[in-house]
């Protein structure tokens, strides 16, 4: 424990809480703690936190898996709908029972026939079914949703220093902090693309659409921000397709996935872009 | 779909046997859900209360019972349906009274021991304790508090959490750790008397 950085120091303080030191350390550390009053009110503190998230996270536990036990029900309900319409389908066509039982012997290629029909009622039932529940926010969501938070321009500056007003929206923006980005973000003289970057991803995160849209259009006209201008490109799709502005969202999503050298270009997998076109379609 | 296969047959010291030592919690809340719902929903209908209510106040009452167990007060005097169906109807009780409204329809038909009720109402008052903390962690951002949920509610290595966040190495994801944890105590800090209480909570075990 000793010579130890902020860092250090609070694993340790981690492992002593989580109850991972060995018998040896433990000694060690308790030995410390007695000594050292500072530590001791480290411990608590972290032992309050601790206990207020493993709170938070049980209940979040148990809304999920209540969430998931309905959503499992909705589906079943469902799948009773389609049992009970092919039931009803059976029962109205007595004429093909009737049919089946004179001609007891059928031949093969007329069971290939029967597979092919089902295999193609399926799959317009399918179409259908993707065709009537695509929405441009579904595809926004679901997009956004399959992908890790987007954390910054650069992780080289994770210091703490929040001097400026420019460190505190890059500090709340990596924490996720995205009202607090927006709040601060209005106090800058002169903001440079990467807090407007910044700026534009909050906005998009709090579902302000116009506010995200202008925010990556300013970026990309920035000419020092070419480091950036695929991300800028991308999220300014996004921003789109969550505005709904689909035809201008589609096609620029098409396009970086064409573009060999965008570096989002394998983000956009084959069915999603189909999805996309078809969502192009539908409206 | 898979419903079916995970509706596992739990006997009540089953239940606690999963929840003290099993790592997954899904199948032993869902049981508690599929065995006790419906009877609590009912309670809180019958006195006042929406479909909501009953939704949020038996998701608060198996939050309360696994805290219960987990501290080893969960004696099995009574059997776990009537240990939850008091916990719920304490906590619909504590709110109606907030609320300034009467029970219409007191259902006493569950025993209960007297040190079990007394058990019951600490936890309930504990919880309130820990819920009225909770909004502190809405300040800290979505980054911070899933870095943070990930690390000391799911146990998860910063090996995995750095990989998950997207961080480029396992040393940014300590350090955004470290800075979380540290806004988070500053955030406690600001509330004394909230923080004092929790801490007394924590000194009584």
């Amino acid at each position: 424990m000793d010579n130890m950085n902020n860092t250090n120091r609070a694993e340790w303080i981690d492992r002593y809480v989580q109850g991972n030191l060995s018998a040896e350390e433990l000694q060690h550390f308790q030995a410390t703690m007695q000594q050292d009053a500072t530590l001791q009110q480290e411990v608590e503190d972290t032992q309050i936190a601790q206990a207020l998230l493993q709170h938070r996270g049980l209940r979040n536990e148990i809304k999920s898996i209540r969430a998931s036990m309905k959503a499992e029900e909705e589906e079943g309900s469902v799948q009773t709908l389609a049992e009970v319409s092919s039931n009803t389908v059976a029962v109205e066509s007595p004429t093909e029972t009737d049919e089946e039982k004179e001609a007891p012997t059928v031949p093969m290629y007329q069971w290939g026939g029967r597979v092919a029909a089902g295999l193609a009622i399926f799959l317009v039932g399918f179409l259908i079914a993707q065709y009537a529940t695509l929405s441009p926010e579904g595809l926004y969501e679901e997009k956004v949703a399959s992908e890790p938070p987007y954390l910054g321009l650069s992780n080289r500056s994770m210091e703490d220093r929040q001097d400026t007003i420019a460190d505190q929206v890059r500090v709340e923006y990596q924490f996720g902090n995205y009202e607090e980005v927006i709040r601060l973000y209005g106090e800058l003289e002169k903001p440079t693309f990467a807090e407007t970057f910044r700026v534009g991803y909050s906005h998009l995160q709090q579902e302000r659409t116009d506010e995200a849209i202008s925010a990556f259009q300013q970026v990309l006209q920035d000419q020092n921000a070419f480091m950036i201008k695929d991300k800028a490109e991308y999220y300014l799709a996004l921003s789109y397709l969550q505005d709904g502005q689909i035809e201008t969202a589609v096609d620029m999503l098409e396009k970086i996935h064409t573009n060999n050298d965008h570096d989002y270009e394998d983000s956009l997998g084959s069915l999603y872009l189909w999805r996309l076109r078809l969502l192009k379609m539908k409206y | 779909m898979n419903n079916k296969k995970i509706q596992s047959v739990y006997e009540d010291q089953d239940v606690i046997e999963a929840i003290l030592h099993s790592n997954n919690l899904d199948p032993v809340v869902r049981h508690l859900y599929r065995t006790n719902f419906d009877s609590v929903a009912s309670y809180i209908r019958s006195n006042s209360g929406g479909d909501e209510d009953a939704e949020d106040f038996f998701q608060e009452a198996i939050v309360v019972f696994i805290n219960i167990v987990r501290k080893g007060n969960f004696r099995g005097d009574s059997s776990i349906k009537t240990f939850l169906y008091s916990i719920a109807r304490n906590l619909w009780r504590n709110e109606l009274k907030r609320q300034n409204r009467a029970l219409m329809r007191e259902t006493n038909y569950y025993e209960q021991s007297e040190k079990e009720e007394q058990d019951i109402q600490d936890s309930i008052s504990e919880n309130e304790v820990k819920n009225q903390l909770l909004g502190l962690l809405d300040k800290l951002g979505e980054n911070c508090k899933k870095i943070l949920l990930m690390f000391y509610y799911e146990n998860l290595p910063m090996k995995e959490i750095f990989q998950h966040m997207g961080y480029e190495t396992e040393q940014v994801a300590r350090n955004m750790k470290y800075r979380c944890m540290n806004k988070l105590k500053q955030l406690l800090n600001e509330h004394p008397e909230m923080k004092q209480n929790f801490r007394s909570l924590l000194a009584n075990g």
